[in-house]
This record gives C-alpha cells, sequence and structure tokens, in this order.
C-alpha cells in the first residue's frame, strides 16, 4: 500500500544517514568527524548512551532519546530498531548483500542461483526465545546496577557496532590511505597525505574482537536478518517490554488472511505467524517491510490503530503459550524496575564518588611491566577513574576521535569487566593540549562535555621524575625532551652541573595536568625516567606563574661584559 | 686587483659615503664587495622586509636557485602554536621565500617538518603555525613528514655519535636545501635556531637525546645539504621553550640572518639572542661555549664560529 510504502522509504532514508554519518565518525581518520553537527547528531541519538548519560548526570535532559525511544516504542513500536540502531542497520545491510547473488541478472536463472536462494531462505516465522532475551536483559540490568558498563557494551548493539567499524573497518580503510600514499610519495606526488600512527595501526585484540563480531553478525544476519535482536539485544528486550502494548501495530485482518505466508517472508524479525494471523509486536522491530511490499493478495495487513472488529486476534491471544503468559506479566514489572532503578541511580549519581579521605587520591590501577609509580589515567572530563569505567561502554567513539592514538581499548588494564574499555597509553602518544575530541564524543557520560581552556587546567595524573634513571644523570648529557614537552611549564630545568652547562629536569606537581608529553617523549628505556601518575578523582592544575621559577638565570650568571660593537650599530658582533 | 688593494679601496669609498650609507662601529669590518656575501645579518625591519633587502645583498635567490630546481624549504613547525607565539618560523616570511624561489623559475617548492605531534597530530601544526597557508599561497606544496614509513636509512659517514639516521626523503630528493628555523630558546640545546632545526629532519629523535644530543646535531649536519639558512629572529622565545609559555617572554627583536654558512649562522644568532636576552632581563645570556653543537659541528668543517672569517654585511633598516 502506497501509504506504507511512504513510510518505509522514511525508515530506509533515515536509518541510511544514521549508518553513514555513524561508519563516518568511527572511520574518520582526519578526527574532523566529532566537530560536525550531523554527525554529532547521529551520536546522541542512540538508545543505550542515553540511559547511560541519564545515570551519569541524573540529567532528564542528557537521558531525553531513551526517554524518548521508551515512550515511542509504547505509542509506535520498536522506531530504535530499524531507524537509528547501527548494529541493526548493519545486519539489514548484510542481510540484502547475502541475498544479492541469487538476484544477479547473470546468474539468475542457473543452478547456482538456485542453491544460493535455497540455503540463505527467505525469513519464516520463529518462536519467541523468551528465556533468553530477557535473561539477557536481566544481566544488562545487573550489571548497569553494578556499575559494569563496559560488559553491556558487549551486549548492546550501538557499542558492538563501534567495536567492529573501529576494530577492522578503521585500520583496513588507513592502511590502504597509507598504501596508495606511500606509492605516490615514492614517486614525488605528494597529493595524499598519510595518516600519522605511532605503533602498531591497531591492537590486536581489538581486531579480533570486532572481527568476531562482524563475521558473528554476518552469518546471523545472513541467515536469520535480525535474530539478534530479539534474542541477544537487551536494548530489543527491553523495548519489547513496551512496544508488546503499543497503539500501533502491524495487524492482519485476520477474516481476510488467507495464510498465504507472503508477509511472513518479508518479516525480518520472523514475528509474523501467518498461520494464526498474528503478529508479535514485542519483536516487530518496525521496518515496515511487509506491509509495503504490498503483495498481500486481500489487503489484509496493515499498519495502525486496534479496529473494533477484531476478537479473534484477541481470542488469539489467550492460546499463547505459558511461557509468554509468564513473560508478560514478569517483564511489565521488570521494566517499572528498571525504570525504578535508573531513577535511583540517577539520584545517587552527585554523590556516587565516594572519596575515602584517608586514602591517596590515586589511581588504583598499576600497569605490568612498567614502574610501580606508574598509574593509569582516566580521560579529561571523565571525573574520575570510577565515573568513567562505570558509564563507559567501550563504544571507541573517542578512542577514534583521538589525534594521537593515545586512547586505545584496552585488553585487562582496567580489569577483566574493563575489557576494551580506553586507557591512555602514553607509549602512543600523549594528550594535545587544544583537543577535547573524546569529552566531544562520548555520548554515555563517561567524558563529560568540556571546554578547550577549562581542559588545560584539568590535572588528570601527576608526573613523576626518577632522577637516578635521567640520561642528565646516567650518560652527563642535555635532553630536556620532557620540559621541551611540557604544554604547561611544569617541568622547570634547575642547574645540574652549571661548569658544564648541565641542566636536569624538576617537576611542579601543581602545575602539572597529567598530559603525559614528557612519558611520551622521554628516551629512557625499560623504563622512562618520567612517568605519569593517574589520579583517582581529576584535579584542577594552577596555572604556571613566575615566581613559581626555582631558577632565575639573569641574577644567577654574572653580568655579561658589554657589547662590543660601537652604540650605533644594532648587531652584538 | 688583490684582496688588499681592493680592501683599501673599498675603505675609502665608505668612508666617503659614510654619512649616506651610516657605517657601523670600528670592529665591524667593511664586506668584500667583489666577491659574493657569505652572511648578511639584518636588524629592524618587518620580516619580509628585511629578507627582500638581504637576498637582494647576496646576490638575489637566483644566486641559489636556478630554473627548473626543487627547492626544499625547512621552517621549524614543531609546535601546535600561533605566529604570535614565537615557537614555529614566521609563516609571512616561509611565504615570502617559497614564492621568491617560484619566481627565480623553480620547478617545485616543498615545504616540511617532523613536528612535535604525536600520532597522527601533526596536521594541526603545518595548520596552527600559518605556514600551510602561506606555503600553499605562495605556490608551494606542503608535504608530511609524520609516517615512519616514509623515512629511509643514510649513513652519516663523519658522525661521531650518529653513524646512520632515518631520513626524510625531501633532505635527498632536492636540487636547493634551505633552511629555515626559529631562534628561540630550548631547555635542552639551550638554543635552538639552523642546526638545531634538522631534528625536524629524521625520524628518531629520542635516540639523539639518550646518545648526546649535541654531538647529534653536529653529525647530521656534516651530511645534510644546505644551500641557504635563513634565520628567522623578528620574534625571540627568551624562556620556556622550545615549547614556550607566557607571551611576555617574547620580544619582538627584529633580526634576521641569511648565510651560506650554517654553522656562521647559529653564531650570529647566539649572539643576538644573549644581547636580546641581557636588554630584557629575561632568559639566560648564553655564551657559544654553552652552545654545545657549535663546536663540534665546526670541527667536523660543517663551518665556522668566527665570523671575522666570512664576507659579512650588517644592514639596519631601522
Amino acid at each position: 500500500m502506497k501509504g506504507f510504502a511512504l513510510l518505509k522509504g522514511v525508515r530506509v532514508l533515515t536509518a541510511l544517514a544514521v549508518f553513514c554519518l555513524l561508519a563516518f565518525v568511527f572511520l574518520d581518520f582526519k578526527e574532523a568527524a566529532i566537530s560536525n553537527w550531523a554527525a554529532h547528531a547521529a551520536l546522541s541519538t542512540q538508545f543505550a548512551p542515553s540511559l547511560l548519560r541519564l545515570l551519569a548526570t541524573g540529567s532528564l535532559v542528557m537521558g531525553a532519546v531513551f526517554i524518548l525511544f521508551t515512550l515511542l516504542a509504547l505509542i509506535f513500536g520498536r522506531a530504535y530498531c530499524s531507524f537509528v540502531c547501527p548494529f541493526g542497520i548493519l545486519m539489514d545491510v548484510l542481510h540484502r548483500l547475502s541475498r544479492l547473488p541469487a538476484r544477479l541478472p547473470l546468474l539468475k536463472k542457473t543452478n547456482f542461483a538456485k542453491g544460493w536462494g535455497n540455503f540463505f531462505k527467505k525469513p519464516a516465522y520463529a518462536a519467541p526465545k523468551n528465556y533468553l532475551r530477557y535473561g539477557v536483559l536481566a544481566v544488562a540490568v545487573l550489571l548497569i546496577a553494578f556499575g559494569a558498563a563496559g560488559l553491556l557494551g558487549l551486549l548492546e548493539p550501538y557499542s558492538l557496532f563501534g567495536k567492529t567499524m573501529t576494530g577492522v573497518f578503521r585500520p583496513a580503510l588507513i592502511a590502504t590511505v597509507n598504501t596508495l600514499s606511500g606509492w605516490l610519495y615514492a614517486r614525488d606526488i605528494y597529493w595524499l597525505d598519510p595518516v600519522g600512527v605511532e605503533g602498531s595501526l591497531v591492537t590486536a585484540h581489538a581486531f579480533l574482537f570486532g572481527l568476531f563480531v562482524f563475521v558473528g553478525i554476518a552469518i546471523a544476519a545472513s541467515l536469520r536478518a535480525r535474530v539478534f535482536c530479539n534474542t541477544l539485544c537487551p536494548v530489543g528486550a527491553f523495548l519489547s517490554v513496551f512496544s508488546r502494548y503499543s497503539l500501533f501495530k502491524i495487524r492482519i485482518d485476520k477474516s481476510a488472511c488467507i495464510g498465504c505466508k507472503k508477509c511472513e517472508r518479508q518479516c525480518k524479525a520472523q514475528c509474523i505467524d501467518s498461520q494464526n494471523a498474528a503478529v508479535d509486536a514485542s519483536r516487530c522491530v518496525l521496518c515496515f517491510n511487509c506491509v509495503a511490499a504490498a503483495d498481500c493478495p486481500r489487503d489484509g495487513i496493515r499498519y495502525g490503530l486496534k479496529k473494533r472488529a477484531q476478537k479473534p486476534v484477541a481470542e488469539q491471544k489467550k492460546s499463547r503459550s505459558a511461557a509468554a503468559l509468564l513473560d508478560r506479566r514478569a517483564f511489565s514489572k521488570a521494566g517499572v524496575g528498571l525504570a525504578g532503578l535508573a531513577c535511583a541511580r540517577a539520584l545517587g549519581a552527585d554523590g556516587a564518588l565516594p572519596m575515602d579521605e584517608a586514602t591517596q587520591n590515586v589511581s588504583p590501577y598499576p600497569l605490568k611491566g612498567t614502574r610501580p609509580d606508574k598509574r593509569l589515567c582516566s580521560p579529561p572530563g571523565s571525573l574520575s577513574v570510577e565515573n568513567f569505567l562505570e558509564h563507559c561502554t567501550a563504544c571507541q567513539a573517542c578512542t577514534s576521535s583521538c589525534p594521537t592514538g593515545l586512547l586505545r581499548p584496552s585488553l585487562t588494564q582496567w580489569g577483566l569487566a574493563g575489557f576494551m574499555q580506553p586507557m591512555l597509553d602514553f607509549g602512543r602518544g600523549f594528550c594535545v593540549h587544544e583537543c577535547v575530541n573524546c569529552a566531544r564524543a562520548c555520548p554515555t557520560g563517561a567524558i563529560l562535555p568540556l571546554g578547550v581552556e577549562e581542559k588545560k587546567r584539568v590535572k588528570i595524573g601527576t608526573a613523576r621524575f626518577e632522577q637516578k634513571l635521567c640520561v642528565v644523570v646516567t650518560d652527563g648529557t642535555d635532553c630536556a625532551a620532557c620540559a621541551e614537552h611540557c604544554p604547561v611549564q611544569a617541568i622547570e630545568m634547575l642547574p645540574y652541573k652549571p661548569e658544564q652547562s648541565l641542566y636536569i629536569p624538576h617537576v611542579h606537581t601543581s602545575v602539572c595536568i597529567g598530559c603525559g608529553a614528557c612519558e611520551h617523549i622521554c628516551p629512557v628505556r625499560p623504563h622512562q625516567a618520567i612517568v605519569i601518575q593517574g589520579l583517582a578523582k581529576h584535579e584542577t592544575a594552577q596555572p604556571f606563574t613566575d615566581d613559581m621559577r626555582l631558577f632565575k638565570p639573569q641574577t644567577a650568571k654574572p653580568a655579561a661584559p658589554a657589547q662590543p660593537g660601537a652604540a650605533d650599530n644594532p648587531f652584538p658582533f | 686587483m688583490k684582496r688588499r688593494e681592493f680592501l683599501g679601496t673599498a675603505a675609502v669609498a665608505a668612508a666617503s659615503v659614510g654619512t649616506l650609507t651610516r657605517a657601523f662601529g670600528a670592529e665591524a669590518k667593511a664586506p668584500d664587495s667583489a666577491k659574493p656575501l657569505d652572511l648578511v645579518a639584518l636588524y629592524g625591519g618587518e620580516a619580509v622586509a628585511m629578507y627582500e633587502r638581504g637576498i637582494a645583498e647576496m646576490g638575489g635567490i637566483g644566486r641559489f636557485v636556478k630554473k627548473g630546481d626543487v627547492v626544499v624549504v625547512k621552517p621549524n613547525i614543531g609546535w601546535d602554536k600561533t605566529p604570535e607565539t614565537g615557537a614555529n618560523t614566521n609563516p609571512e616570511l616561509v611565504g615570502a621565500v617559497v614564492a621568491d624561489c617560484m619566481k627565480a623559475g623553480a620547478k617545485e617548492v616543498l615545504c616540511f617538518d617532523h613536528t612535535c605531534g604525536p600520532g597522527n597530530d601533526w596536521d594541526s601544526r603545518y595548520k596552527m603555525s600559518g605556514i600551510r597557508d602561506a606555503v600553499e599561497k605562495a605556490g608551494g606544496k606542503m608535504v608530511a613528514g609524520n609516517t615512519e614509513s616514509m623515512y629511509v636509512d643514510q649513513d652519516i659517514p663523519k658522525g661521531v655519535s650518529l653513524k646512520h639516521a632515518k631520513v626524510h626523503p625531501l633532505t635527498k630528493q632536492c636540487d636547493v636545501f634551505i633552511n629555515m628555523p626559529v631562534l628561540k630558546h630550548h631547555s635542552g640545546a639551550k638554543i635552538t635556531a639552523a642546526l638545531k632545526n634538522y631534528m625536524g629532519c629524521i625520524w628518531d629523535r629520542r635516540w639523539w637525546h639518550q646518545n648526546d644530543m649535541p654531538q647529534c646535531i653536529a653529525d647530521y649536519s656534516t651530511w645534510q645539504k644546505t644551500t641557504l639558512t635563513i634565520v628567522d629572529a623578528y620574534r625571540v622565545m627568551l624562556t620556556d621553550g622550545p615549547r614556550g609559555g607566557d607571551l611576555s617572554s617574547v620580544i619582538t627583536a627584529k633580526y634576521q640572518i641569511i648565510s651560506t654558512d650554517i654553522v656562521a649562522a647559529d653564531t650570529a644568532a647566539v649572539q643576538i639572542f644573549a644581547s636580546v636576552a641581557k636588554q630584557n632581563g629575561k632568559g639566560e645570556a648564553y655564551e657559544l661555549a654553552d652552545i654545545k653543537y657549535l663546536q663540534p659541528a665546526e670541527k667536523l668543517g660543517v663551518g665556522t664560529t668566527d665570523l671575522s672569517k666570512l664576507n659579512m654585511k650588517r644592514v639596519s633598516l631601522a
């Protein structure tokens, strides 16, 4: 039907726009996407991040998207799943691609196409897996309650999308660009600048996990389209609790239905049971394919409000399985419970950072194989290590917007529950003074928005200098690489052996912001002479002032002889 | 005409036009006008005006750049700082030199630096320094320098500490190499100008920091071809270099040095730095011996620290 085809058209266009913008965010190696308003807007349409942002800030405005899509589910159904969920849209794309070979004009009438078509069958109705999907939802609720957002990010669709894009496609793209650029450069053609990368393009675990997710979802989508959305997806399960009762639904006119299964074969969610002329609204992802196809011979399927003369459908409900009945009661309660939990956490967010006054404000995360006083930092804007880890789903929006590659997905450095949550790896780079990309990118509230000037004073850690390791001491030669790179003048060079004009670093700890430039550039190995000790809770650094200087050269040095040149010679030689 | 005879004539000539040209103090030897100049020191004008006057004194850019030459300009673009901070070479000056080379018939003028930006942040420095804009407007091309794979292995046969380096391909693939540093304080090298600017030509600076950096700086300069050195001392950062802190220690000193001898250019630059530091009571008035790469470079035959050996001219535009 025409009206429904239009609805589907809107769905497809919205989905493609959001998908492309989000792909842009994760793939853009120029790190410009994050300053693009449209890309930024696309980032803020995501469901689970919005919930976490609500919890992190306690502000309903921050959680507007979460509230909006929940309400939409109650009125129109699971709009999130087909319109803006990038992982779902990726499944749609992969599903279509898997059908492509059988449709190619060249192969259309061959046995190959037939065989292919038989293997990748059209979808058919499948029974709901309620224990599984609501079990996953329950796990997700517990993970949020216990502040294990990183583990939630291993189930939640937006974060899975981010992980596969940054783990596999981003490095592939950069490798392609750099190969091409290198080939051109070798021929003295400087059209394409290479992408600067320190160390490897991608860490092994990020690549393998991204690949695992992509291959897994490619197989699942090829064989059973949106099967993920109604089995493992916690967002799908949560929205299904509401969409079950939505006002607008896909409905089959039982009196018209002849059980031809045409609509059923269109259904990616496998929720149309044409045998019983019923549609499971809890699993419907609102793609409008069934109603837009216009191939119902009796015009018996439509999307809309309930019509009065539909008693058979109401009776149909009663014949549902015991499991469905059970989940209806239990999980509408679960929905209420989750909402309550959300509010409770939101209210507690302000005071959610208990700091033991007795303990020092030092991050409890050391890094294996490095100096023991070196501790992991959380990025500026995250307020504290705890806030960061509790709200980060490891979607990798920040790692793909970090211009130096400093932010990298962790393996177990944040503990097992922190798998893939970004960490600041000063071996790769340092936090660029003028940059607030990660704070701008983060959709979950793990890193909160931050102005550039404000950021320049956020203290995430303190440089710890070990004099006996420094080359000035060990080799008696000049270096000062750390002082050279310090953006806030926290490192002053003090006379060490004045007769040899040899100077040694000194750290003004109250000025240091913990950006890691000094550690990054320090040439001493295996352990740098200067390392960053992350703070558990961020502080505000003091600006450097002249009176902090310990060494005042002009007073320390004897006055130099008068200039050799005559009065009218402006040159000292 | 013999050199000594000529000097005599020149002295007479200088005396006769003394009121017009404002001759310098007694120690300042008059240049030999029959021979091309080795060094021009300028004072008192805007950066571009000083360059135009200075290069004219040197015999015009045509003395160095021939038609069809590939010219490489190597400014200091180390930091994500704007021009008024004096952390990078003055972009207007770089633009003027690029335009001049193009006018002289250069096939192309390429400009690069291995900036101090980690990862993919190098581009921000090209942009913030204003140098990308200036170079591209003048008809030159910016070339990236922050990918290890593009650097090539090079032996440094005369090197004492530095025997091998991974160098940027543009250090070799050119007919003319113009070194365009900015003069400023440097926490490690004390003062950075021309020789130290070559640390932006190589990949592994950490190794230099680990292995007697001043010697490495001198070693590298034995290999690097340098056609011309132009030291931008229009703004001089006296403290907290090379990145810079408070703007109050960035002095608008209005000096420039153009020289064919890189060591001499640095020697003059160090003296200018010390004099500006003394006048302003800021920073340290370093002596030549404090700058530990100068003597080794001279010893390796790269150039001279004895300015009296040069055919030098001092020009004041003030």
